[in-house]
């Protein structure tokens, strides 16, 4: 137990948090699960919903291009038709004339429009007229039979008509365009439409970096494609799945699909949009590999990521920097603990951290300051025993209100001690030298005392009583008595030869009674002694009195209780081990115990006494 | 048809046209007509034989017409797939391309010269007169 020095604070304010403190890495993980937890569902929620945005978006994009690809398509077939409508306002003319002009006119369409390769006029019966091509003699009045044919019927019941796409020669692909004539006009034009110029349409498209746009007539044939060797290979493309869906949509008139994830023409998956080009009844394809058309996407993605991953990294930290704040005034306490219990008790914990635990800190140091008090009044119990017999002592404290038992009976042994003229002595003696020598009496005395821990009853003065079997018990208190008393003569022995040297006068002579006495409290409200009373203490007292300078007087009771302990040698001054001492034992017999009734009998044998 | 494999024989085609009254002739494209193009203009100019040619650069260099695929863009074409047969595709995949762009070029002087009216119709038509 360490109360040496004055209290003192501990200087240090802030106790440095150790590194491996685990109650900072279990804060500093909470902390960042936590907040990596709100991170990550945030961000997982936030990416969905942009997800379903971005593909959305990606998908009506294409579908506008694909919009405009059939819009340019359609105006070009429009195109032609305008032109060749242009051509029909011949009729007012005389038949010959007409045909001339009409010639005129186609060849000037020729020029025109380069997409024509042929063009032809039926008349109003059915049967042609003229045929002006690119490619072979112009045909004049051969008056073959068109009305059958449904370039011809048809244009002149609908006003025009689109033939099914066709490839001449096997690899080029052409179209019949039918147009009615205007107002008066009849007859019927007839003009062929080179496709591949619209291969050139569809080639300057702007489709992004990687993707191709296609056209398909009504029966899924591949009638443009940036890769024109393509169309000309007459490919069928009715089998695939984006083409399916486009057709039943066409067919059906059914929800419109903004695109489609499909695999393209060279097997890659690409995102897909369509429109139709009416009334032609064909579909324009639009397609991104996939890769290109979610891009945004997939940066949404790596950027959602990236913040995710710094996030956590950023909340790790926190939680580190976080968990140390906190964990630090708990440390601060746990190591003021463990200093406290190893044992400085002037310790004081320093916390301000204005919360629950500077609270605790305060209440721990309050702790630790009764802890002191209560040390400190160990201390002044220990002292307490050297006003009274140690056992006494320890049974007082023992005791809940300082006060034994009430007085009770016990049979006990009372030892009466004095030393022989010292009351003369005392009175012509200077007080100092007086004082002195109950100083070396008293310490001779109080170490057989101790050592056979008797119970003082009182002294004053050179008078000393004491006793044994209360409050602490002893089988052979007699014995005992008798032990003490002859220790103490043989050391008292030595302290009178010294006084002798120095002319003082003095012995020391012991009386040793047992039997019943009543014990407990004697004295004012305030002070009290432990003390014995009865006729045993009177008798002790007495037979004091009568014992010479080295005698030790017993009763007969304590002679038959010493007897079996010590051993009686009849005869006169002998000399046990190294002591060169009288010891004299005698015995009074009484034949009763009564006070005023005591007659002493004297018998005087020494004895040496063997323990 | 008259086949020719020297310039003697082109010399005596000519000459046998032009002894026909209102004869023409129509050049076929070859590599030897245009080798000895030189050769036919002369002629056909001396011996006043309307000629019309395959292919433009004739017209230009004297003879009265021409009518034909514009040979740059062909040769273009032509490169494309070579680049393709280089990349490993095969021959037999590449479909055969007809020409789409075809040219008439009339040339108004030699006209005058062999004092021919050219119509209206075919001057609307042309893609190229040469005064």
């Amino acid at each position: 137990m360490n109360l040496s020095g004055p209290l003192e604070r501990n200087s240090e304010l802030k106790v440095p948090v150790q590194p491996r403190s685990r109650l900072v890495r279990k804060y500093a993980l909470l902390i960042s699960l936590l907040v990596a937890n709100l991170l990550i569902v945030s961000g997982g929620v936030e990416f969905y919903f942009s997800y379903q945005e971005i593909k959305l978006a990606q998908q009506r994009i294409q579908r506008e291009k694909a919009n405009a690809a059939a819009s340019v398509i359609d105006r070009f077939v429009k195109e032609v038709e305008a032109q060749m409508g242009w051509t029909t306002h011949a009729s007012f003319l005389a038949p010959i004339a007409a045909l001339a002009q009409r010639r005129l006119d186609f060849q000037r369409l020729l020029r025109q429009a380069p997409e024509i390769s042929e063009i032809a006029y039926v008349d109003g019966a059915g049967r042609e007229q003229l045929v002006v091509s690119r490619l072979s003699i112009d045909v004049v009045g051969s008056g073959k039979d068109y009305s059958l044919n449904p370039k011809f019927s048809v244009a002149r019941d609908k006003g025009q008509y689109y033939s099914p796409v066709y490839f001449r020669r096997e690899s080029e692909p052409f179209l019949s365009l039918g147009l009615r004539g205007q107002l008066r006009e009849k007859g019927i034009i007839i003009a062929e439409v080179n496709l591949k110029f619209v291969w050139e349409l569809i080639s300057r498209m702007d489709v992004g970096v990687e993707g191709s746009a296609f056209v398909v007539d009504s029966n899924g044939l591949l009638i443009a494609h940036r890769d024109i060797s393509l169309v000309l290979r007459k490919t069928d493309l009715s089998a695939l799945p984006q083409v399916v869906v486009a057709r039943a949509e066409a067919d059906t008139g059914g929800a419109e699909i903004v695109g489609s994830i499909a695999k393209g023409l060279n097997g890659q998956d690409v995102l897909s949009s369509h429109a139709a080009i009416t009334p032609l009844g064909w579909l324009v394809f639009v397609e991104s590999p996939l890769t290109e058309a979610f891009a945004p996407l997939y940066d949404s993605l790596i950027r959602t990521a990236v913040l995710l991953a710094a996030g956590i990294a950023r909340s790790i930290i926190a939680g580190l920097l976080l968990a140390r704040r906190i964990v630090q005034p708990i440390q601060a306490l746990q190591l003021g603990a463990s200093r406290i219990a190893a044992g400085e008790l002037d310790h004081q914990i320093d916390v301000t951290t204005g919360d629950e635990i500077e609270v605790l800190a305060d209440e721990f140091n309050e702790m630790t300051d009764k802890l002191r008090e209560s040390y400190d009044n160990v201390e002044r119990v220990s002292a307490l025993k050297r006003y009274f017999s140690p056992h006494l002592a320890e049974q007082i404290i023992a005791s809940k209100d300082g006060k034994l038992t009430r007085s009770h009976r016990c049979e006990i042994s009372v030892v009466f001690c004095d030393l022989r003229n010292f009351t003369e002595f005392s009175s012509v003696a200077e007080p100092e030298e007086a004082m002195r020598v109950l100083e070396q009496y008293y310490i001779v005395l109080g170490t057989q005392l101790r050592q056979f821990e008797a119970t003082i009853g009182f002294f004053a003065g050179d008078g000393l009583m004491a006793f044994f079997n209360d409050p602490l018990p002893c089988l052979d208190h007699a014995a005992r008595a008798v032990r003490m008393a002859i220790a103490m003569q043989e050391q008292m022995e030595i302290l009178i030869e010294g006084w002798t040297k120095r002319g003082l006068k003095l012995g020391f002579g012991v009386g040793i009674a047992t039997g019943y006495a009543t014990l407990g409290h004697i004295g004012t409200e305030d002070q009290f002694h432990y003390t014995a009373i009865g006729s045993v203490v009177n008798l002790s007292s007495r037979l004091c009195d009568v014992a010479k300078s080295g005698e030790i007087m017993v009763s007969e009771a304590v002679y038959a209780e010493a007897e079996a302990s010590i051993v009686v040698n009849p005869g006169g001054e002998h000399a046990s081990r190294g002591f060169q001492s009288q010891c004299l034992l005698s015995r009074l017999s009484a034949s009763n115990s009564r006070i005023s009734e005591i007659s002493c009998e004297l018998h005087s044998f020494p004895f040496i006494i063997k323990n | 048809m008259l086949p020719v494999q020297t310039k003697a024989e082109i010399e005596a085609s000519i000459e046998s046209v032009a002894r026909n009254p209102g004869g023409s002739l129509i050049v076929m494209p070859d590599t030897f007509m245009l080798a000895n193009r030189a050769t036919i203009i002369e002629s056909a100019a001396r011996n006043k034989v309307p000629v019309i040619y395959p292919f433009s650069p004739l017209a230009s260099g004297g003879g009265l017409m021409a009518y034909g695929v514009d040979m740059a863009d062909l040769t273009r074409r032509a490169a494309t797939y070579v680049d393709r047969i280089l990349k490993n595709e095969k021959p037999a995949s590449l479909p055969v391309q007809a020409p789409t762009k075809f040219e008439l070029i009339v040339n108004l002087k030699t006209a005058k010269a062999l004092g021919i009216a050219i119509p209206q119709s075919i001057l609307l038509r042309a893609d190229d007169v040469i005064e």
